[in-house]
């Protein structure tokens, strides 16, 4: 325990998962392992700690969210075939993130820009009108 | 006639650069942690504890000297020193302000409470949040050392990373550990086991920002100031319907109504309804019963609380409702998790107050959350669960209008 | 040390200095309500079932967590706090799947149809701690009937990743007993508390699969689960379909490791159980022949003897798959100073398909067989190396007496197959078999001039194993038990 406590009175193990955090975004299982290797603690331990804070991200953080409008104008104007199209693009269910964390899909509430029908909002930004065939552009576009 | 201000935590607010020791020892920094290293640690204690009468600015009021004679007391081959910069209670950034002004008013303070009890280790804990204090307060590290300020303390900054339990001493220590800051069995208590097992002083920012105030124009100057048993003053933080929010340090014989004049008062053409005082888990005070000292002592003779000391003013539009309800569902955010009443209660209790933020609220679902704060206060693990639920209760009793006026029929 | 006094529920006491308010009533028979509580563990006071009334504080105790001082007043069971234990459990039914709690077959009352007797007749539910859950017994205790909350019952997914030791997190209680041993009596470190408030969990290390985790399998994670949020996947169906079915021969094992767990299921007085009952009852429900664990034991302790007597230096010997695994994760470049032999069950199953199998003139690939003992690495050894068909312990040694009619209240005793093989055994008392305890430090005795060191449990292992590792060890003989 003391060799623990001395190294780990240095600098706390938030800070370490913080530092690796600003560098990358989030701290991967590799941070894990390397925190757990700095301070003598298992992994587990490590991951049970880290997972208890807020500010700490233990997934990759959604680089690209989706909404897609589920109000009724843009419901009757073809906004459902737009979800499955994304949600294929995406490789994720409606309300759900995507299996390598990049895509986030979700409805979003009538936003009130119904004459242009369907829309959707790409990271905040709103596309009207929007085809199927405009989606790869436009998710393209949202990951740079 | 208004009352004034009284800094001595803020003392060097606006006279100072935060980033200068300089400028810090200009205004006479660190020169009371000279005087106090010539004097006898007992001595120095007393003075603190027995006549400044010093107590905690945190929240609990605890005689601070006498935290600091208990860890001399202790055994131990090593001593820590904590500052709780874990201000994490909504509607206070007294802390904040403090750390950005004047971060060595608060090393000053510790380095004075490291020497009294005998502390090698002094850790300032601060949220994750307050990234620009928090390199603030490591740059002012470093400057000390330099300086040859901090003798054989070794002085370190930890960063928190979300949490608002931290802010309980037991679980701030865990979270130093590198633990889930889950709040510890009491006894034994830090200043015999905190920090890595070993004997443990944890003081508020404000708190040490008293101290080298108090060691430096003497403990009876400062006993002169503000209430008898509460002597001092207190940084308020004032937020809500007021005219001009922000912190306000005052001799802790004003009165509520005396604060929220420093403010500015209630916002045009509205009238105070209530007034959170001290934090979430404190009761409201009705608009038309501000006429009240802020002392701790007398405050909890009247059942209320001075906590963190902030001010939440509320004008006449707002309906307690919603803002029970966003303070249950805030605090069971927080909740560590631990203990039942508080990880399930919480959660039951933001179902049955989201039903009255829609209208839907039933009797039933206020005498049951009415058996929540029973349960609660009486079996919670530690201050976040007893308290949860007593804005509620405050709330209910105060104004049960704007209950009823959220209830189906 | 010194006494104190203390007054609870209204007796004066005497009770030692330093025991807590619920040591202070049990020793007096006073009963207070426990659930996280494990006396072998560090308390976590986190269910708050055991909280008491101590005059003059603030509030309520955790009886567990409290010390008892001088002059103290307790009262453990005011209406007051009666009350609120049955709101605390009636907070966690809230989010607790009801497979077991809200019983298919109606009785004529509510309180009929949670009672034990009633209830364990049944075989509607699902659950595997039905009728042993110390969550429903506590619901039964405080009458926890209607829920004054929406129920809604968690989702998380089942782990059943390892097809041994499962993990169904919807049951959790977050008592946090399967982390404490996992992690202060075991050191696996695998199980976890991750996130916070209602999002908290157990989960095993970083989140991932069992099967992708450092689990070794001990298994005692399983033992103090007080639901059935962990537990070892049951193969009572399967068994006993082949025990009743024509052509298949099933020969049973049974270890006297399950007779104290078999005598609190069964409701029989402690030591009361004889295996001779047990062995008749699985006669009963249809398993072929049966032998007791006595009987293979010579011959396994036979291999750990010829183990001991060739061993260059130190003899570090093990017969358990969970110490294999923990070996193989956290001492790998010492693995190949552990001697491993067979483990008792595969020795039994050797012995059944070549002996048995020829003495009965069966073939042997028609011979399955059922290892009955109370140590769940041998669950996990028979799924993933096939050492045995099935192994069982204790718990569904009861469910499948439950379900075949058993009643090991009535049963007359029948003999066990004799298998005796007589081996001289010098180091017997450290090839025996090893019952599993919560101590810090390792069981030590001299045999023969040798100095023998007996781990019962992995924490002892590791600390043996590190002694081995960095030179201090001072034992001629190491036997690692999980």
């Amino acid at each position: 325990m003391s060799g623990t406590m001395q190294s780990s009175c240095d600098q706390g193990v938030l800070d370490r998962a913080l530092e690796r955090q600003r560098d990358h975004g989030w701290v991967t299982e590799d941070d894990v392992c390397a925190i757990a290797d700095e301070t003598g603690m298992p992994p587990s331990k490590v991951y049970e700690t880290l997972s208890f804070y807020s500010m700490i991200h233990l997934a990759k953080p959604v680089t690209v969210k989706v909404q897609v409008c589920r109000g009724t104008s843009c419901y009757t104007r073809g906004g459902m075939n737009l979800l499955h199209e994304i949600e294929r693009l995406c490789g994720c269910a409606v309300g759900e993130t995507s299996p390598d964390g990049t895509y986030q899909v979700d409805y979003v509430e009538c936003i009130g820009h119904c004459e242009t029908a369907p829309n959707i909002i790409v990271n905040g930004v709103l596309y009207q009108a929007v085809t199927p065939d405009q989606l790869p552009g436009i998710l393209k576009e949202a990951t740079r | 006639m208004a009352v004034q201000e009284t800094r001595l935590a803020l003392r060097n607010m606006g006279k100072i650069d935060p980033m200068s020791i300089d400028d810090y020892i200009a205004q006479g920094g660190y020169e009371a942690l000279a005087k106090a290293r010539q004097m006898d640690r007992d001595e120095l204690i007393s003075e603190v504890e027995n006549a400044s009468k010093l107590r905690g600015r945190g929240g609990a009021g605890f005689n601070t000297g006498f935290k600091w004679s208990g860890a001399k007391a202790s055994e131990g081959d090593q001593k820590f020193i904590v500052c709780n910069a874990d201000e994490g209670e909504p509607g206070t950034f007294k802390d904040r302000v403090i750390l950005e002004n004047d971060p060595h008013t608060v090393l000053e303070g510790m380095l004075i409470a490291a020497y009294a009890v005998g502390a090698t280790e002094a850790i300032v804990y601060c949220r994750g949040e307050y990234e620009h204090q928090i390199a603030l307060l490591r740059h002012a590290v470093e400057q000390a050392e330099e300086h040859g300020l901090t003798g054989d303390v070794h002085m370190h900054v930890f960063s928190g990373a979300g949490s608002y339990v931290c802010g309980e001493e037991t679980a701030l220590l865990n979270s130093i550990e590198g633990q889930r800051a889950e709040p510890r069995l009491k006894p034994p208590y830090p200043t015999v086991a905190g920090a890595f097992g070993k004997p443990t002083v944890v003081n508020n920012v404000e708190t040490f920002a008293n101290v080298p105030v108090i060691v430096g124009k003497g403990a009876a100057w400062y006993a002169g100031i503000g209430a008898a048993e509460y002597p001092g003053t207190k940084v308020f933080s004032i937020s809500g319907d007021v005219k001009n929010p922000g912190c306000y340090e005052v001799a802790t014989d004003a009165s509520l109504n005396d604060v929220i004049e420093l403010a500015g008062g209630v916002t045009e053409g509205h009238k105070i309804k209530a007034v959170q005082l001290g934090g979430s888990s404190c009761g409201y005070i009705k608009g038309s019963e501000l006429d009240q000292s802020v002392d701790f002592d007398s405050l909890r003779r009247n059942g209320k609380s001075l906590g963190s000391g902030a001010v939440l003013v509320l004008n006449e539009t707002h309906n307690l409702v919603d803002q029970v309800q966003q303070i249950v569902h805030f605090l069971g955010h927080e909740s560590c998790g631990k203990c039942t009443p508080c990880r399930e209660g919480l959660c039951q209790a933001g179902v049955i107050l989201d039903r009255f933020a829609a209208g839907k609220g039933t009797q039933a679902d206020l005498d049951m959350l009415q058996a929540l704060h029973d349960l609660m206060a009486t079996d919670c693990f530690c201050a976040l669960g007893q308290g949860a639920l007593t804005a509620f209760v405050s709330a209910y009793e105060i104004f049960p209008e704007d209950f009823r006026e959220r209830m189906v029929n | 040390m010194a006494n104190v006094h203390v007054t609870i529920d209204d007796r004066a006491l005497e009770v030692p200095e330093g025991s807590t308010i619920l040591e202070a009533a049990r020793q007096n028979d006073i009963h207070i309500p426990t659930l996280c509580y494990l006396k072998e563990l560090d308390p976590r006071a986190s269910f708050r079932m055991c909280i008491v009334e101590v005059e003059g504080a603030r509030t309520f105790m955790p009886s567990c967590a409290t010390k008892v001082r001088e002059g103290m007043v307790v009262h453990t069971n005011t209406d007051a706090v009666r009350a609120k234990r049955k709101l605390t459990l009636e907070l966690i039914m809230a989010h607790h799947p009801v497979d077991c709690h809200h019983c298919l077959r109606i009785g004529n009352t509510k309180e009929q149809d949670l009672d034990l007797w009633f209830c364990e007749m049944c075989f509607f539910c699902d659950c595997v701690r039905d009728g042993i859950c110390e969550l429903q017994a506590l619901n039964r205790e405080y009458h926890v009937d209607q829920l004054p909350f929406t129920i809604e019952g968690d989702r998380y997914e089942e782990d059943c990743s390892l097809g041994s030791v499962t993990r169904n997190p919807d049951k959790c209680i977050k008592c946090r007993r399967c982390v404490d041993v996992c992690n202060d009596i075991q050191t696996v470190h695998n199980l976890a508390y991750i996130g916070r408030g209602r999002q908290a969990r157990v989960a095993s290390a970083l989140d991932k699969p069992m099967a992708e985790s450092p689990c070794v399998r001990c298994g005692r994670c399983v033992d103090v689960c007080p639901t059935g949020a962990v537990y070892m996947q049951e193969h009572i169906d399967d068994m006993l379909d082949d025990a009743h079915a024509y052509g298949t021969h099933t020969v049973g094992m049974v270890s006297s490791s399950i007779l104290p767990d078999l005598e609190k299921l069964c409701h029989l007085e402690s030591g009361s159980l004889d295996i001779h009952r047990v062995i008749a009852g699985l006669v009963k429900e249809g398993v072929d022949c049966v032998v007791s664990e006595e009987q293979v034991i010579g011959e396994n302790q036979a291999l750990a003897e010829d183990l001991i007597e060739q061993a260059d230096g130190v003899a570090i010997i093990s017969n358990s798959f969970a110490v294999k695994n923990f070996v193989h994760e956290y001492f790998a470049d010492i693995e190949d100073k552990v001697s491993f032999y067979p483990s008792v069950q595969q020795t039994f199953t050797d012995l059944a398909k070549r002996k048995l199998a020829a003495e009965f003139g069966w073939d042997a690939d028609s011979v399955k067989t059922v290892v009955f003992t109370a140590g769940n690495e041998n669950g996990a050894e028979a799924h993933e190396l096939g050492s045995a068909d099935f192994s069982m312990n204790a718990r569904e040694v009861y469910r499948t007496f439950k379900r075949t009619g058993v009643d090991l209240g009535r049963i007359k005793p029948t003999d066990a197959l004799k298998q005796t093989r007589d081996v001289a055994r010098t180091f017997g008392a450290a090839t025996a078999p090893v019952a599993f305890n919560f101590e810090k430090a390792p069981e030590t005795m001299r045999i023969a001039g040798k100095k023998v060191a007996i781990a019962h449990n992995l924490g002892q292992c590791r600390a043996l194993l590190e002694g081995v590792k960095e030179g201090t060890n001072e034992f001629d003989v190491i036997r690692l038990c999980a």
